[in-house]
């Protein structure tokens, strides 16, 4: 069930209006059966997955906080560490790893030592993973008290807004409202509102109506001229980025409905002067986590250079992984991990650089450099291998051909002008949420916007139906 | 109440938005999507006004003669066969008896159209046709055309709110039918499925025609035997219902019914595949005139047989696109029944 579906569209009203219907007890019961029915709608099998993963990390979390010894935490936290990466290292990674030793073992080693295994990757997998484990390692470092109701853990594990694809929740911050009891607010009820609107804008009429002309361009790159791919790659950048923030935002909209606050994914992204300022804009979920549960337990910055430029890259190498079993991810995370690194090294060799004062000029230079080098990555992240990257980059690059294959008909300045409302709006819209922004904004404008954005997604919205793009990580 | 009233202004306003769109799409941009989503739509909102009898038809109404020729419709000589009468035509290529029937339904109370004429195409009561790659398409068109709201239909498409599946489950479901739906024939043959005549004309020697190599004739066989060798179930056949919902909605709206049963080449199916091929067509026209046919409100021109092989046009794929002189021999059979139905009296 897509958050842009007729189906969703009946789903969620309905559990709202039950949901305040019931008593405070008996919401929790409402929320889980409900979330478990939306994510049983792509497989019911994959639903074991996530009972598994709730019950492992539940007996852990217990069984860490009741032992006084550390090897005993540790082997209970390792426990929890093990089976979820071992889910997920065995739907999602098994394959790319089978692959890649192919080339050092024989075919019939490859089969007797691992066998084929085609299976479907489970949605969300990698998000609901990652919640859980960051609950269990909560637990361990003392840092988080844990859940004595399995109802209310397995629906911070479940919770249907966010489950299959973010934002990444603490249990500290989403299942500490979970037992609350909300009452019906018309604060939550037009912030939420607003949220689903915005966001079900971004996707339908934004991201869906670039995918068609970035798919055929990424599909036809050998053949495309020089003009297109560039297109091609700057509409693959607002594409995704429509894409994951409409879907976050739809998230946080129908959390909002039920009460429930959950955290910003994006900070208009695309505004960032550089690529530490770009990472926390951009998922900011993930990118928390692998602060608090990768590059701090590894040292973090209070190590010595080289263990930090290592740590530096194992993160946005493995951030790039988390996303898919694929080189072109690893690429696309070492894109950004080696030019985060170059920007730190120059700022600490001229302090200079980092004092507000500078001309505005630098900014602009800034900004440009930044967006360019996060299309170029995002050109390896749509790729289906590194060498079509490259081939792609290269083309781009080369190619002068200036004739487009993007048709300025009707509907392509419609597109256009889209895209444009889009851009615009993050930029109106900057560091605040159109929630927030609408909320002192006189009545009259509200409703005109309210209008524009209802139309634009009934008259406009793309016909392909993308599947929201991090669905499939 | 005070509730009550924050939801109803709101959801009031919203009904306003709503109504006030509709019209700002139907003014702007719907002309526009009537062209990517159902052409034939467009194509109905301009031809229905003035009209005594719609034709709907596929390819077989428009196909050229040969590449240039000027574009004669069967619909054009049916209208001239019937100076009294204005026939004009609703089609477009690929369409079936569920995409007429949903533009159909767009039919104002106030109209001037007494008498339809539907094609009626043998190969689109197979499940080769039914589940081909245009199922999507065909869904999508028809979403775009029921009688609702324009934006409202706009909105449903882009949600993708109507049946569609991927080209896999199509395939599969496709496979299944010629598997397993059975011929029954009247004579006794080692196969009984779509799937094991194919399989069974694959081991045959095709060797010895004059007009085709043994591979060309293989493949014309084998496209027959996918686009007809099949027995119509009329428990179970979806395309019957469309065309059962067509006969309803025609009765309700007190229309007379033409439906013209497309001429096939019998010739070049009998000289490739035998008695069987004749026996399948046959059996599914005999069926269709049975089932519609009343000489009342409902008259089928059965035009199976009518064409020598040499009206037909494609010579390697069989499909009912004719030479003009086929074109204006289906009208004259169609008149009759038109004649019959709206000039009788």
């Amino acid at each position: 069930m897509q958050f842009n579906s007729l189906d969703f569209f009946w789903f969620l009203p309905v559990v709202v209006i039950l949901y305040y219907l019931l008593p405070g007890k008996l919401r929790w019961i409402l929320l889980l059966i409900a979330s478990y029915a939306f994510y049983m709608s792509w497989n019911a099998k994959y639903a074991l997955l996530i009972i598994g993963s709730t019950l492992v990390d539940f007996t852990a979390a217990q069984r860490i906080y009741a032992s006084s010894e550390k090897p005993l935490k540790k082997l209970w936290l390792s426990l929890s560490i093990v089976v979820n990466l071992g889910l997920l290292f065995s739907f999602k990674y098994y394959g790319f790893f089978r692959k890649e030793l192919a080339t050092l073992l024989t075919e019939q080693q490859l089969e007797n030592w691992l066998p084929t295994a085609s299976l479907l990757l489970p949605v969300g997998i990698s998000f609901y993973t990652f919640q859980t484990l960051s609950y269990t390692i909560d637990v361990y470092r003392g840092e988080q008290k844990p859940e004595k109701h399995l109802g209310i853990f397995a629906l911070y594990v479940s919770f249907f807004p966010q489950l299959v694809a973010g934002p990444i929740e603490k249990f500290g911050h989403l299942g500490n409202q979970l037992k609350q009891t909300f009452n019906f607010s018309t604060q939550n009820l037009r912030m939420g509102g607003r949220l689903i609107l915005y966001g079900l804008f971004i996707k339908m009429c934004v991201a869906d109506n670039l995918s068609p002309f970035v798919d055929s361009t990424f599909e036809h790159s050998a053949s495309a001229s020089g003009t297109n791919l560039l297109l091609g790659a700057i509409f693959y950048a607002f594409q995704i980025y429509a894409d994951f923030h409409g879907y976050s935002l739809i998230a946080i909209g129908a959390a909002r409905l039920l009460g429930v606050e959950l955290i910003n994914n994006f900070s208009t992204p695309y505004l960032a002067t550089s690529i530490s300022s770009f990472w926390r804009r951009w998922h900011i979920s993930l990118t928390t986590w692998f602060r608090e549960y990768l590059f701090i337990p590894l040292g973090g910055s209070k190590v010595y250079m080289a263990k930090w430029i290592l740590n530096v890259l194992i993160v946005f190498i493995i951030s790039g992984l988390w996303h898919g079993d694929n080189w072109t991810f690893i690429a696309w995370g070492a894109i950004h991990g080696v030019v985060y690194l170059i920007e730190k090294l120059v700022g600490k060799a001229n302090p200079k650089l980092k004092t507000q004062n500078l001309p505005r000029i630098f900014s602009i230079l800034g900004w440009l450099k930044t967006f360019g080098i996060s299309v170029l990555a995002w050109i390896y992240f749509r790729s289906e291998s590194v060498d079509e990257a490259d081939e792609y980059i290269d083309r781009m690059l080369s190619n002068s051909n200036w004739q487009t294959s993007f048709e300025f008909d009707v509907y392509g300045w419609i597109n256009l002008a889209l895209l444009l409302v889009f851009l615009l709006s993050d930029i109106l819209f900057k560091n605040q949420r159109i929630d927030v922004h609408f909320e002192t904004k006189p009545w009259v404008l509200r409703w005109a916007a309210y209008a524009i954005l209802l139309f634009g997604i009934m008259a406009f919205g793309g016909v392909t139906l993308e599947p929201f793009i991090y669905f499939q990580f | 109440m005070k509730l009550l009233k924050y939801i109803s202004t709101r959801l009031l306003a919203l009904v306003a938005i709503l109504a006030v769109g509709n019209e700002i799409y139907k003014a702007t941009i719907y002309r526009q999507d009537l062209d990517v989503f159902n052409p034939t739509l467009d194509n109905f909102f301009v031809n229905e006004p003035g009209a005594d009898v719609l034709y709907f038809g596929e390819s077989s109404n428009f196909h050229l003669e040969k590449p240039g020729a000027k574009k004669v419709r069967i619909s054009d000589y049916i209208d001239s066969l019937l100076p009294s009468l204005q026939v004009n035509p609703v089609d477009n290529a690929g369409l079936e008896a569920s995409n007429y029937l949903h533009i159909l339904k767009n039919l104002p109370n106030l109209t001037s159209v007494k008498a339809i004429i539907v094609t009626m195409n043998l190969r689109s009561f197979g499940y080769t046709w039914i589940l081909d790659d245009n199922y999507n398409f065909r869904s999508r068109s028809n979403e775009f055309a029921k009688k609702r709201p324009p934006l409202l239909n706009r909105l449903l498409v882009s949600l993708k709110a109507y049946d569609h599946y991927t080209h896999k489950e199509l395939s599969k479901a496709t496979g299944e039918h010629k598997t397993s739906d059975p011929i029954n024939w009247p004579f006794k043959l080692s196969y009984n499925t779509l799937k094991q005549w194919n399989d069974d004309c694959s081991q045959r020697n095709w060797e010895g025609f004059d007009s085709y190599t043994a591979k060309e004739a293989r493949n014309l066989a084998s496209h027959y035997i996918k686009n007809f060798g099949f027995a119509i179930n009329a428990e179970t056949n979806e395309r019957i219902k469309d065309f059962d919902e067509i006969v309803a909605f025609a009765k309700e709206r007190n229309l007379k019914v033409i439906f013209h049963l497309l001429a096939e080449n019998m010739q070049q199916a009998e000289e490739l595949l035998g008695e069987e091929m004749i026996w399948c067509l046959n059996h599914n026209a005999e069926l269709l005139v049975n089932r519609y046919h009343n000489g009342n409100d409902v008259w089928v021109t059965n035009n199976l047989n009518l064409l020598a092989d040499s009206a037909f046009v494609d010579r390697h794929f069989p499909i009912e696109h004719y030479n003009n002189a086929g074109k204006k021999a289906c009208a004259i059979q169609v008149v009759k029944w038109v004649e019959e139905a709206l000039l009788k009296f």
